[in-house]
């Protein structure tokens, strides 16, 4: 089957072919062409504190080692360059040595090749360690605590990647003296559903809520945290390179809303306010509050306080979903604890909000595999011809209630995977002894 | 036979009906009775589990109380679970699921002033809609306590057998 993404996203009338979401060859194609070529959000500076820390993840189906070694954070390959064999098996750990079980090649925690039993004794013609490091991505760099990494050379820096989005990501990444971190341990679990319905969840949907989170709505003590202002009205803002945020705005002066349930917050926002204004600004600072992002192509956020899910794709019917809790380094130690039980109460599997999305995304995923459904495309109509910006707020805006951020997102997904495929990873060429013997 | 041989087998014989019914009141639904089954300062808690090398902590690591978890409930949270779960748009439970639990395992220390400790293992077998399947392992360490005399569960640490959850969700307690 060709690959023709602007077949199957008609961003002219907003309907998209289900088919992208349950199609093999499609999502394998997604693997190369957005996976291997976009930044990837990977986790938090805080994970990796100590020097030899790492933990192991997901860069789309490459499993990679991100570790904090002496040259920098660094993000390896999960292989062993000998024959493939899982260098790390372990979720996260201390180590300054990566041992390969199989014939014991031994890696630094910068990826270098320190070990390879009988080097001098077996392989005879020797091999030069320098050549079979672990793979290792070209591109690392963070953003305000968070780990992005890249195995594309030529991508674009992370800031510009990440463009307007920053606007909206320094709400809850430097709000305050001393930055974040993050709750120690993650849920991690798997869905059956495709990677991008997770993440179009994220990107724009404010239009579910009403329906979705119908018994959350009933129960005091499991309403959201989008409190901070008023909400006399709310925004997406539809940004480049395929990001999208929805927020809450309030136009006027006091804004102040308020937690309800979560009324020590409300203290806390209290006492930082004047930092908030000085860091931020008087429109973030009293009356912007984002309340849920993706950044393209698997990183989402609920704001504020905040809720990271990354999303990995399993194959097209499965998504593993690390979820992750940030916090301020500087909040006080009860301030920590009210939020990470306001995040456990509301995401993960358990989550009162969050297992009934899950619920609605694999339906909607195995509703692509009906032969007669694929046909019928997807509707993401909502208030097409609407869109308008103001010099104050970045981005293409619609109101609260539109598809222009899942638009957005498809567009950017059909750009990319109209692009050819990155060049696959090679071996260097003093990798062939043959060739260098016969110089 | 000993007395205090005889004491032990009533009291292993009380904590499992107790851990039976439980499981009964659990896989038919009935919500508002297993709540009845639990003291008003019940600590309901799976953390989270990763895997980490062998020396640490017997080949995995179970977060601590101030790291991440599936479940941190209070009496009154685990209330606000059961309220939402009991709404007709609680679309992760409609319709209800079908589910078998196996409650393995039971373990029950000796009765002390604090209560009794108890360790069991459970299996969970969750079908949902028509082929729908979610499967649970792991085990649980309880201490229940008497409230004018009959047992009540005043502490769970559950303890999955995963460290990434294949379970699409968790709509039910372990």
């Amino acid at each position: 089957m060709a690959i023709e993404p602007w077949k199957w996203v008609d961003r002219e009338h907003g309907l998209v072919d289900r088919r992208i979401f349950s199609d093999q060859e499609i999502y394998d194609a997604e693997m190369e062409r957005i996976f291997r070529r976009t930044w990837l959000a990977l986790g938090h500076e805080s994970e990796i504190a100590q020097p030899n820390d790492f933990f192991t993840t997901w860069m789309g189906a490459d499993p990679v080692i991100v570790t904090r070694s002496g040259d920098g954070i660094k993000v390896l390959l999960n292989m062993c360059r000998h024959r493939g064999g899982t260098v790390c098996r372990t979720d996260r750990g201390n180590a300054k040595l990566f041992l390969c079980p199989y014939h014991g090649w031994s890696y630094g925690s910068n990826g270098a090749l320190k070990v390879v039993p009988g080097l001098e004794t077996d392989y005879r013609h020797g091999i030069d360690p320098a050549d079979w490091g672990l793979f290792e991505a070209p591109r690392v760099a963070t953003y305000k605590g968070l780990i992005f990494a890249s195995w594309n050379p030529d991508v674009e820096p992370l800031e510009e990647f990440l463009g307007d989005a920053t606007f909206y990501l320094d709400c809850i990444l430097d709000r305050v003296e001393g930055g974040t971190e993050l709750v120690g341990g993650m849920r991690r679990w798997i869905i059956p559903t495709n990677w991008k319905h997770a993440a179009e969840n994220f990107v724009g949907d404010s239009y579910h809520a009403a329906a979705t989170h119908t018994s959350i709505m009933r129960v005091p003590g499991l309403e959201g945290a989008g409190g901070r202002v008023k909400k006399p009205f709310g925004y997406q803002a539809a940004l480049q390179n395929g990001h999208g945020v929805g927020m809450w705005l309030a136009d006027e002066e006091d804004a102040r809303g308020g937690y309800g349930h979560l009324a020590g917050v409300d203290d806390y926002l209290q006492t930082i306010e004047d930092q908030l204004v000085t860091r931020l600004g008087e429109l973030r600072g009293k009356r912007l509050t984002p309340v849920h992002a993706t950044i393209f192509p698997n990183f989402s956020i609920e704001f504020p306080f905040a809720s990271l899910h990354i999303w990995h794709p399993r194959g097209p019917l499965k998504t593993e979903v690390r979820d992750l809790t940030l916090v301020d380094r500087a909040m006080p130690p009860e301030i920590k604890e009210m939020l990470r039980r306001h995040c456990m109460l509301r995401q993960g599997p358990a989550g009162t909000w969050e297992q009934d999305d899950m619920d609605n995304w694999s339906q909607t995923t195995y509703s692509s595999l009906s032969p007669t459904g694929r046909g019928l495309l997807a509707n993401y109509q909502m208030g097409m011809g609407h869109e308008h910006t103001r010099p104050d707020i970045p981005g293409r805006l619609d109101n609260k209630s539109s598809d222009i951020n899942q638009r957005n997102m498809y567009t950017r997904w059909a750009e990319l995977m109209a692009m050819e495929p990155p060049a696959p990873a090679q071996v260097a060429a003093a990798c062939r002894p043959g060739k260098e013997a016969g110089q | 036979m000993s007395a205090d041989f005889l004491a032990r087998l009533t009291l292993a014989h009380e904590v499992e009906q107790f851990l039976y019914e439980e499981a009964r009141l659990l896989d038919t639904q009935d919500y508002q009775g297993w709540l009845a089954l639990l003291t008003d300062d019940i600590h309901y808690w799976a953390p989270v589990v990763e895997s980490r090398e062998a020396r640490h902590r017997a080949g995995h690591y179970i977060a601590a109380t101030d790291e991440s978890a599936y479940f941190d409930d209070t009496r009154a949270t685990l209330g606000m679970r059961v309220a939402r779960l009991g709404f007709p748009g609680a679309w992760a439970e409609v319709p209800p699921s079908r589910m078998s639990r196996l409650i393995a395992n039971i373990q029950p220390g000796p009765e002390t002033a604090e209560g009794i400790a108890v360790r069991s293992t459970f299996f969970l077998y969750r079908s949902r809609l028509e082929v729908e399947e979610d499967v649970y392992h792991g085990a649980r360490e309880d201490v229940l306590r008497r409230v004018d005399g009959q047992l009540r569960l005043a502490r769970r640490k559950i303890v999955f057998a995963q460290s990434v959850l294949t379970a699409r969700s968790i709509t039910t307690f372990l």
